[in-house]
């Protein structure tokens, strides 16, 4: 590699990233291609683009016969992540305020959310999975263990919220 | 590459190619690019040869690893695996009789015909 192609490279490497990682990608593989296009280059001297073709052609072809989750197993994902939290929040509020929730005691409520929660934390977690460079081990890209946590946390502040607005109003 | 070898044939071709180089010694994308042009198939890019390294260790043919470069960046390595060895055993037989019988079908170009 030389001072020309360090730049062309660099870039070269956030657009795959970026192309594999929309093409739902497993973390692990996007690593083992950027690496082989960075040991490439740095063996030939060639611009990226020209060895590779332009980022978005070479992840298609590396994503082809890779099944992607289709629209609607993204929102199912998000909407069982969602009803999770608001069952476990609700149960957890029920439990604490020794009450029932909808005829049923609220552990049972925060049992409920955490079998339908369980398989979308699982999703998200996958579909974050780490890029890591398999040459020396480390991340690609800063791996973010927020997505999980954000999604979970959303519905828990919402009922909080309502839960401060009932011992309020009572 | 001779210009009027099509690029299909090449395609066609290719993956049996990439397998019967790694099996004559453990090897890296580089040197096998070099290795098929030194054989006649022309400039072989990086963005062609590597879906097909990685289809053929997918397939079990090959394996992989990345060693630490001399004074460079690491160069992932790939061997072959018995049943890529046995692959291209089979391969290559089916291979011969194809090209003989198309050899067989097509006017030969040496004689006056």
């Amino acid at each position: 590699m030389n001072a020309e192609t360090a730049p062309a490279l660099a870039r070269y490497r956030q657009e795959l990233i970026v192309a594999l990682r929309l093409k739902d990608v497993p973390g692990d593989r996007i690593g083992e291609a950027v690496a082989e296009v960075e040991s490439h280059v740095a063996d030939t001297g060639e611009d990226p683009v020209a060895a590779f073709g332009p980022a978005k052609e070479y992840a298609r072809t590396l994503a082809t016969g890779q099944r992607r989750d289709p629209w609607w197993s993204t929102a199912i994902t998000l909407a069982s992540a969602g009803t999770a939290g608001w069952l476990v929040a609700q149960g957890a509020l029920a439990q604490l305020l020794g009450e029932e929730y909808r005829g049923l005691a609220g552990w049972v409520w925060v049992l409920v959310g955490l079998v339908v929660g369980i398989p979308a934390a699982v999703r998200v977690q996958r579909r974050s999975s780490r890029v890591r460079d398999p040459r020396t081990g480390a991340d690609m890209v800063p791996s973010s263990p927020w997505g999980v946590v954000v999604l979970v946390a959303i519905p828990v502040v919402l009922v909080l919220a309502a839960w401060g607005l009932i011992l309020v109003t009572r | 590459m001779d210009a009027d070898i099509p690029s299909d044939w090449l395609r066609a071709v290719l993956p049996m190619a990439v397998l019967a180089t790694v099996a004559e010694a453990e090897t890296y994308g580089y040197a096998v690019a070099q290795r098929l042009q030194a054989a006649g198939f022309g400039a072989v890019k990086g963005g062609t040869l590597y879906p097909v390294l990685n289809r053929l260790e997918t397939d079990g043919l090959l394996t992989s690893a990345w060693r630490e470069g001399v004074g460079g960046p690491g160069r992932k390595f790939f061997a072959v695996t018995d049943t890529g060895r046995e692959h291209l055993r089979r391969r290559a037989a089916a291979w011969h009789t194809f090209t003989e019988r198309a050899a067989s079908l097509l006017p030969d170009p040496r004689s006056t015909r």
